[in-house]
C-alpha cells in the first residue's frame, strides 16, 4: 500500500453496496486511515450533521435513497462541510458523467471497480494539494 | 457480444482474499446475499416494466461482482444496465433483458460454488 498516513486522517466512505463498502474500508484501514462507513446518502448527511468532520469523503454516485450528486450538493451548500475534499465513486466511464461530478464540486473521481493503489494515490494527492494551499 | 457467464478472475479473487484477510468469508457471504437481492430487483422491475428499478438492481450487481472477481455476472449485469438505460431514454420493451435472466441465475449459481471453495 502507498504511504502510511497517520490514523488521525479520517475518511467517510459512502456506498450502498456492502461489498464495495467493505473493500474500500479495508484498503483505507490497511493504509492506516481512520474510517467511518455510511451505507447511503441520508446516513452520510446524518453523520456529517452530527458534528463528525472527516478529512475527506469517498462518495458513491448512484445510491437508491439519495444520489451521490445530491449528497455532494448538500455538502457544498453547508458552510461547515463545504471545504471537505470529496472523491466520487462512479460505475460510469463516460465523459459526461465525469464532467458532472467535477462541475458539482467533486475534487476527483474513481471508476469502479478500482485498484486499491489508485484510490490511495488519488487520496494522497488530495491531501498533498491541501497542505500546499495552507 | 458473447458473454462468458462462467468467467471468473482468479487474480482479483486472490487480491481480495489478501486484502480482506479474516473478513473474506464475511465478504463472500455478503456479496452472495446481495447479488440475489439485486437479481430479484431486476426481475421485479421487468415484471413491472419499471426499467429504473432494473437499472438500479443491475448497477450495484455489476460493480460488486467485478470487485470480487466474478466477471461473468459483472458483464451480464453491465449489459442489463445499458439496455435498461436505453429503454428509459428511447423506449422499447424488456425482451432482450428477459432473455439474459436465465444466464444471470446460472452465472450466480456457478459463482456461488466457486466462491464457496475459497472460504
Amino acid at each position: 500500500m502507498t504511504g502510511k498516513p497517520n490514523n488521525l486522517i479520517k475518511v467517510l466512505i459512502v456506498d450502498d453496496d456492502a461489498t464495495v463498502l467493505m473493500k474500500t474500508a479495508a484498503v483505507l484501514e490497511k493504509a492506516n486511515y481512520g474510517v467511518t462507513k455510511a451505507s447511503g446518502g441520508k446516513e452520510a448527511l446524518k453523520i456529517l450533521n452530527n458534528n463528525y468532520m472527516p478529512n475527506a469523503i469517498i462518495l458513491d454516485r448512484q445510491m437508491p435513497d439519495m444520489s451521490g450528486d445530491h449528497v455532494l450538493m448538500q455538502i457544498r451548500d453547508n458552510e461547515r462541510t463545504k471545504s471537505i475534499p470529496v472523491i466520487m465513486l462512479t460505475g460510469d466511464k463516460n465523459v459526461s458523467d465525469v464532467s458532472t461530478c467535477l462541475e458539482l464540486g467533486a475534487n476527483d473521481y474513481i471508476v469502479k471497480p478500482f485498484e486499491p493503489e489508485n484510490l490511495l494515490l488519488r487520496l494522497g494527492k488530495i491531501f498533498r494539494r491541501g497542505q500546499k494551499e495552507k | 457480444m458473447t458473454l462468458d457467464i462462467h468467467e471468473i478472475d482468479d487474480g482479483i479473487i486472490q487480491d481480495m482474499q489478501e486484502l480482506m484477510e479474516d473478513n473474506w468469508p464475511a465478504m463472500v457471504e455478503s456479496y452472495l446475499a446481495n447479488a440475489s437481492k439485486y437479481i430479484q430487483a431486476i426481475k421485479e422491475g421487468l415484471a413491472e416494466d419499471d426499467f429504473q428499478k432494473v437499472s438500479s438492481g443491475a448497477h450495484p450487481l455489476k460493480s460488486s461482482s467485478l470487485s470480487v472477481g466474478v466477471s461473468g455476472i459483472g458483464k451480464i449485469a453491465e449489459s442489463i444496465e445499458v439496455s435498461a438505460r436505453n429503454i428509459i431514454e428511447q423506449g422499447g420493451d424488456g425482451n432482450s433483458i428477459n432473455e439474459l435472466i436465465p444466464s444471470l441465475e446460472e452465472a450466480l449459481s456457478y459463482a456461488d460454488a466457486k466462491l464457496q471453495e475459497t472460504i
